[in-house]
C-alpha cells in the first residue's frame, strides 16, 4: 500500500488537492484529517521555495528531489534522484537543478 | 478602465533568479514537478532534456525546432504533453532543449501564456492567473 502525503484546501463542501493527487479515477483512498494553518497573504511561500532559499547552494551543481520542506535526494543524476525520492514513497517530487553558480544574477534566459 | 479577475495567486521572491511558478507535466502516466519562470521573450515553453528523459518520451515522436537565442540558436525538440501550473491544466506541444548543459525552464507564451490571463505585482512578489476564456 503506497502512502502519500497532500496538502489541501476544504471550500464549498469539496477537498481540493494543491497538487495533483497519483491516483485512479474513481479510487478509493483512506483520508486522516490533520488541521494546518492556512499561509498568510505576505508568507504565501511554498515551502520547497523556503528550502531552495536556505539549502539550496549547499547542493550546487546538484539535482535535489524535494516534498515540501523535505530533502529526499540528491545528486547528478536526475533519474537516480527521482527514483530514490519514489522509492521513499513520493511519485511526484518536485525536481530542481541548482544551478553551478546560483547566486549570480540572470541576464538573459537563453 | 477594464477590470480583470483572476482565481488564482502565488507568491515568489523578487530576489529569487526569475518569476518561477510550480509546473506539472505530464506524459500518459508519468509527471514531473518542477519550477519554472515566466519568460514573455520566449515564444514557447522550454524545458530541460533532463525532465523530458524522466518522463520517458518517445524520442521519435519528437517535433525538432530551432530557436534563436541572443547570441545564436539552440535546438529543442517538441512533444505533446500536459501542462498544469497553478491547477490550470492543458494540452499543449511544449520543448526540451536538446543540449543537457542548458538548464532553464521557460514558460513561454505558445502553449502557455496564450492559455491564460496574467497579472503580475513583481514589487510585491505577486502572480495572479486565471484561464483565459
Amino acid at each position: 500500500m503506497v502512502t502519500q502525503h497532500a496538502e489541501a484546501i476544504f471550500e464549498d463542501g469539496l477537498l481540493r488537492p494543491l497538487d495533483p493527487l497519483s491516483l485512479q479515477d474513481k479510487q478509493h483512498v483512506l483520508l486522516t484529517i490533520t488541521d494546518v494553518s492556512a499561509p498568510s497573504a505576505n508568507s504565501g511561500q511554498m515551502p520547497e521555495q523556503e528550502w531552495l532559499r536556505a539549502h539550496g547552494r549547499e547542493y550546487r551543481g546538484q539535482w535535489v528531489a524535494l516534498n515540501g520542506e523535505e530533502l529526499l535526494s540528491h545528486g547528478s543524476d536526475a533519474r537516480r534522484v527521482r527514483d530514490e525520492a519514489r522509492a521513499k514513497g513520493i511519485r511526484t517530487p518536485l525536481m530542481v537543478p541548482i544551478p553551478d553558480e546560483p547566486d549570480l544574477p540572470s541576464a538573459f534566459w537563453v | 478602465m477594464p477590470a480583470i479577475e483572476f482565481s488564482r495567486t502565488h507568491s515568489y521572491l523578487p530576489a529569487d533568479g526569475g518569476i518561477s511558478l510550480p509546473v506539472f507535466l505530464g506524459n500518459g502516466a508519468e509527471r514531473v514537478k518542477l519550477f519554472a519562470q515566466v519568460d514573455t521573450g520566449a515564444s514557447h515553453c522550454l524545458f530541460e532534456r533532463r525532465l523530458g528523459e524522466l518522463l520517458d518520451l518517445d524520442e521519435e515522436a519528437a517535433d525538432p525546432m530551432a530557436f534563436r537565442t541572443a547570441t545564436s540558436r539552440v535546438e529543442a525538440f517538441g512533444h505533446l504533453l500536459t501542462i498544469e501550473t497553478l491547477s490550470l491544466n492543458f494540452e499543449s506541444v511544449v520543448y526540451f532543449f536538446a543540449d543537457e548543459r542548458i538548464n532553464k525552464n521557460l514558460l513561454g507564451r505558445l502553449g502557455w501564456l496564450d492559455r491564460i490571463r496574467l497579472g503580475l505585482i513583481d514589487h510585491d512578489g505577486a502572480l495572479y492567473v486565471a484561464p483565459y476564456d
